[in-house]
């Protein structure tokens, strides 16, 4: 106890380099950290999105491509599947359920889904969860809208509230299906998932705010009011991607086979956990470079604070020795330099935690909305944790360089030194 | 109260074990209670005698005893020990550590011995026991309390320390030249002072200085280079 308000004081004496101290080790951790919650909570957050779901097709292309923009809202399509694919595979005798998925427009920086209102009964995420409705109902109606719980929170919509669809996908577009407004006829519960910030509309309302558009642009001359689009045929030419569900998982790679095999139409069908396993394999040199990094970010600061002791330790001399004068032993020296190393790491670490936490409650929002990546603010995981206490144990450890030389430089010195 | 003479016997000390003898001293001893004044030159093995004395260097031969303790037979643990029961300590300057205030430099000693917190807080409180030798060696607790003690004169400061080495009474007080840094005026109400309450205590002194002024002071003064036959023989002859 002696020894630990020794070293708390001599810190308070040196306030400022133990500050900086301090800070670097805190930046370092928070960093470390940092990257563990990205890592893990990319995992995680990938993972919940889909299941249930045997299938993904889309046109040609990658399947993580595929997987990230049909699924995870990420990225966009090559190219699109025609309606007679679609509508060859919903009447395949192996599938059970097939949810086209046309995407493309947005608003106000959310992506707008069109699709088939069985999506709100077949699609599944986390441990095979439904969807659930916190207010209203799916879409029945042409311009009806569900949102998913960010958009409503982050835009403050309620039920019946119009909203515009923007062409393309910037956060302010400046072509705007203004003509055709939406009504909000329901809102998803939460789901931690993309879905959260998805407007939801039917596959006819998709086609409808486009049939006086070409080429991305209005087509000039021509103007279909809402209430004449209702009259036209409005069956899709094209979807994005199908999400598929099979009646048996044993016809899954037979289908797989027979799609990416078909002659009529080049698509592409994957299997969502095996295209997320090769994303992992893609990312996993990446993430084990993050991690090099921010573990040599640590090491950068804790050899920091090592510097800050030793540096200390010519001067401090005469500390030591009247330290000794009055019945210190070498353990109390050693106690003391390995308690002053302690509490610079153990303080840094929770600097760091507390850095991260504040860091990731004011960037939460912007992260999600700009990488669709959602990092949940929640306890320090037991590997947090492990990764936290290797840290105060790597201090504890860099302390003790400095603590041996301080000890045997008072062995030395004894209680008279003459400086 | 305890009293604690020194004896020392047949010491032979070396820093490294085929270093130089440093220290070769037959017999030596100060009875309890007296105050002795050690002379010697730079190079006689005064300092060295010191650390010998508290414990922090041991001797290759040899005995020394403090009052009935024999602390050359001690384990290095407890002749820290021992030191921060027994002894207190002056130095020439440099005496605080800066970064502990006032009174937390003279009870520093009572951090690091149960024996010697219990003795000063004996009558009265550490903190009050710590106010009441500062104003005995003349300082104004209270003025100074808000201060650094890198700030005071050297005087103040050598003032502390004799109060921090005065505080739990012990036996033994040793001063390596403590009133080589203040001035000539200064240096007998020091003195006095620091005797008035090792009066009190009993404690025994052995105070080293180059300043032979200060002799008729004490009860007895000691060439080392007289009972040191490893002290260079020109210094001797000095």
């Amino acid at each position: 106890m002696a020894i630990l308000t020794l070293a708390l004081k001599s810190l308070w004496n040196r306030r400022l380099t133990a500050v900086l101290t301090v800070l670097a080790i805190a930046v370092s951790v928070m960093l470390l950290l940092g990257v563990e919650k990205v890592r893990t909570g990319a995992k995680s957050s990938f993972a919940n999105t889909i299941a249930g779901t045997d299938l993904i097709v889309g046109a040609r292309s990658g399947a993580t491509q595929l997987l990230l923009y049909s699924v995870f809202r990420i990225g966009n399509a090559t190219n699109n599947i025609s309606w007679a694919s679609y509508r060859r595979i919903t009447r395949h005798p192996d599938v059970a359920w097939a949810l086209p998925l046309s995407l493309g427009d947005s608003h106000r920086g959310y992506r707008v889904l069109g699709t088939t209102a069985a999506y709100f009964d077949h699609y599944r995420y986390g441990r095979r969860q439904n969807l659930a409705f916190e207010a209203g109902k799916p879409f029945e109606d042409l311009y009806d809208a569900v949102l998913g719980a960010e958009v409503a929170k982050a835009l403050d919509y309620a039920m019946d509230d119009p909203l515009v669809i923007t062409h393309g996908l910037g956060a302010e577009g400046f072509q705007k299906h203004d003509d055709k407004p939406f009504r909000v006829v329901g809102i998803l519960e939460p789901t931690g998932t993309p879905l959260d910030r998805t407007i939801h509309i039917s596959l006819e309302g998709m086609e409808a705010i486009h049939v006086d558009w070409q080429g991305g642009t209005r087509v000039p001359g021509l103007t279909v009011s809402a209430e004449e689009a209702r009259q036209m045929n409005l069956t899709p030419k094209s979807v994005t991607a199908i999400l598929i569900g099979l009646k048996s998982r044993f016809a899954t790679f037979g289908l797989q086979r027979q799609i990416n095999e078909d002659r009529r139409e080049p698509l592409l069908a994957i299997l969502p956990g095996v295209a997320l396993q090769e994303m992992w394999d893609l990312m996993g040199t990446a993430e084990a470079a993050l991690s090099a990094i921010s573990i040599f970010v640590v090491a950068s600061g804790l050899l920091g604070m090592l510097i800050m002791l030793l540096a200390g330790l010519g001067e401090r001399r005469r500390e030591m020795a009247i330290l000794r004068s009055v019945g210190a032993r070498p353990l109390h020296i050693f106690g003391l330099l390995v308690a002053e190393a302690a509490l610079l790491t153990l303080v840094g670490a929770i600097l760091g935690l507390a850095l991260l936490y504040a860091g990731l409650t004011i960037a939460q929002p912007w992260i999600v909305a700009e990488y669709g990546l959602f990092l949940p603010i929640e306890a320090p995981s037991n590997r947090d944790l492990s990764l936290l206490g290797a840290v105060i144990g790597a201090g504890f450890l860099a302390g003790a360089l400095p603590a041996w030389k301080a000890c045997r430089q008072s062995l030395a010195d004894g209680m008279i030194v003459r400086m | 109260m305890d009293m604690a003479g020194v004896e020392l016997s047949e010491l032979r000390f070396r820093w490294t074990g085929t270093g130089p003898l440093i220290l070769d001293i037959d017999a030596f001893a100060v009875e309890a209670g007296a105050r002795i004044f050690l002379r010697g030159p730079s190079g006689s093995g005064k300092t060295t005698l010191l650390n010998v004395i508290g414990g922090v260097a041991t001797p290759q031969t040899g005995r020394i005893c403090i009052g009935e303790t024999e602390i050359t037979e001690l384990s290095p643990a407890a002749r820290d020990r021992f030191r921060a029961e027994r002894i207190g300590f002056i130095f020439q300057q440099f005496n605080l550590v800066p970064y502990l205030g006032l009174i937390e430099n003279v009870t520093l000693p009572c951090r690091f011995s149960a024996q010697r917190r219990e003795k000063a807080s004996a009558s009265r409180s550490l903190d009050q026991e710590a106010r009441r030798l500062l104003t005995h060696m003349q300082l104004d607790p209270a003025e100074l309390a808000g201060r650094s003690v890198a700030t005071l004169s050297v005087g103040q400061q050598q003032r502390v320390a004799a109060a921090r080495a005065l505080i739990g009474s012990p036996d033994l007080i040793v001063a390596d030249e403590p009133t080589s840094s203040i001035d000539a005026d200064a240096r007998e109400a020091f003195l006095n002072l620091l005797f008035d309450e090792t009066r009190r205590t009993g404690a025994t002194i052995i105070f080293v200085s180059h300043d032979t002024g200060l002799t008729e002071m004490f009860d007895r003064t000691v060439d080392l280079a007289s009972i040191n036959r490893a002290a260079p023989m020109q210094k001797h002859a000095a």
